[in-house]
């Protein structure tokens, strides 16, 4: 199954940062991996429901540590850390993408979309 | 509780809830059926308990439910029969301000064994699955009227994919209503078009039969 582990949504969120070749990346591991940190607490926010059982995560390293979210939601955390990503002030950064992937996280997990 | 009946009923709903997670379903599922047992009164246990003769007024006589359930209401008090051929003896004049202790109207003079009739409704813990437990036959009996309970929950809920006004209230109506017929069921005993009381067999003129149960006060 797809997005099960942090290094899946690491890959998943490269993808849609067309960030996928060469190393050093210019997303580094560390700045995706507190995105995806950060995206827990934002959508409990949203969806206190996805977390009567399942605790918040956070994460420092690009593993195959399980991300414990449930599977119709995980693409939400993707779009959050591309997001967060994309807000950066630098040449590759549209605001318009940053701002539209934000919604789409949180379009994700209040709409049927 | 059947695994089958509990999975229709959860896939029933996943059907109708786009969106919606196994936990929170669970979450309210126990809600609605806190509801419905405290407003029909149709899960209930008799416990028997002993009265010493010559015990002061007032004393507290405590009960406790051998299954995993939570005591809501006392129904009522009899005293067992010393014959087997009598379902009950005469009623008791008993009280429970506090579910689990009952006190007595009037103490008796000799020792008696009197039978309390008590509406249970559920507790924690749920099962290892995160069900909540009680007896199979409410779900089998009243599986549509649990299932509004659970979609008229489920849909007033603010912000989420499956959010919606409109329905809530026309589940949650029916769930009312639900709940309101169960409870007659209850105090007719489950039989139709009868009062759930019948006269015993010395007072003569019944036609159908001299077996009757006793039931609701």
């Amino acid at each position: 199954m797809a997005l099960e582990t942090v290094a899946k949504y690491v890959t998943a969120a490269r993808v849609l940062l067309q960030d996928t070749k060469d190393t050093p990346y210019r997303y580094p591991d560390v700045d995706l991996l507190n995105a995806l940190s950060e995206a827990f607490p934002e959508a409990k926010k949203l969806r206190p429901d996805l977390f009567i059982v399942t605790p918040l995560q956070d994460f420092a390293v690009n593993d195959s540590t399980v991300v414990t979210m449930d599977p119709m939601y995980r693409q939400a955390l993707v779009y959050y850390m591309v997001g967060k990503m994309q807000l950066r002030d630098d040449e590759e950064t549209q605001d318009q993408r940053a701002a539209a992937f934000l919604s789409m996280f949180q379009a994700k997990l209040t709409t049927v979309s | 509780m059947a695994a089958v009946d509990i999975t229709r009923l959860m896939n029933s709903a996943r059907s109708r809830l786009t969106g919606a997670t196994d936990d929170a379903l669970q979450l309210e599922l126990f809600n609605v059926m806190d509801d419905f047992f405290k407003g029909s009164n149709v899960w209930c246990e008799d416990i028997d308990f002993t009265v010493p003769g010559q015990d002061p007024a007032n004393t507290v006589y405590f009960v406790t439910s051998d299954t995993p359930s939570l005591i809501d209401k006392l129904a009522w008090v009899f005293e067992v029969p010393p014959s087997s051929a009598t379902s009950r003896g005469q009623q008791i004049g008993a009280a429970m301000q506090i579910p689990g202790e009952i006190t007595l109207a009037l103490q008796p003079s000799s020792d008696k064994v009197y039978r309390a009739t008590l509406v249970l409704t559920v507790q924690d813990p749920v099962t290892r699955l995160g069900y909540v437990t009680f007896p199979a036959w409410v779900l089998a009996k009243y599986r549509d009227r649990i299932l509004d309970g659970l979609l008229g929950k489920m849909y007033s809920q603010p912000s989420k994919p499956y959010t919606n006004t409109q329905l809530s209230v026309f589940h949650m109506r029916k769930f009312k209503i639900g709940i309101a017929s169960a409870r007659v069921e209850w105090t007719r005993n489950n039989t139709y078009r009868q009062q759930a009381w019948r006269f015993p067999s010395f007072a003569g003129g019944s036609q159908r039969g001299s077996s009757g149960w006793g039931g609701p006060v």
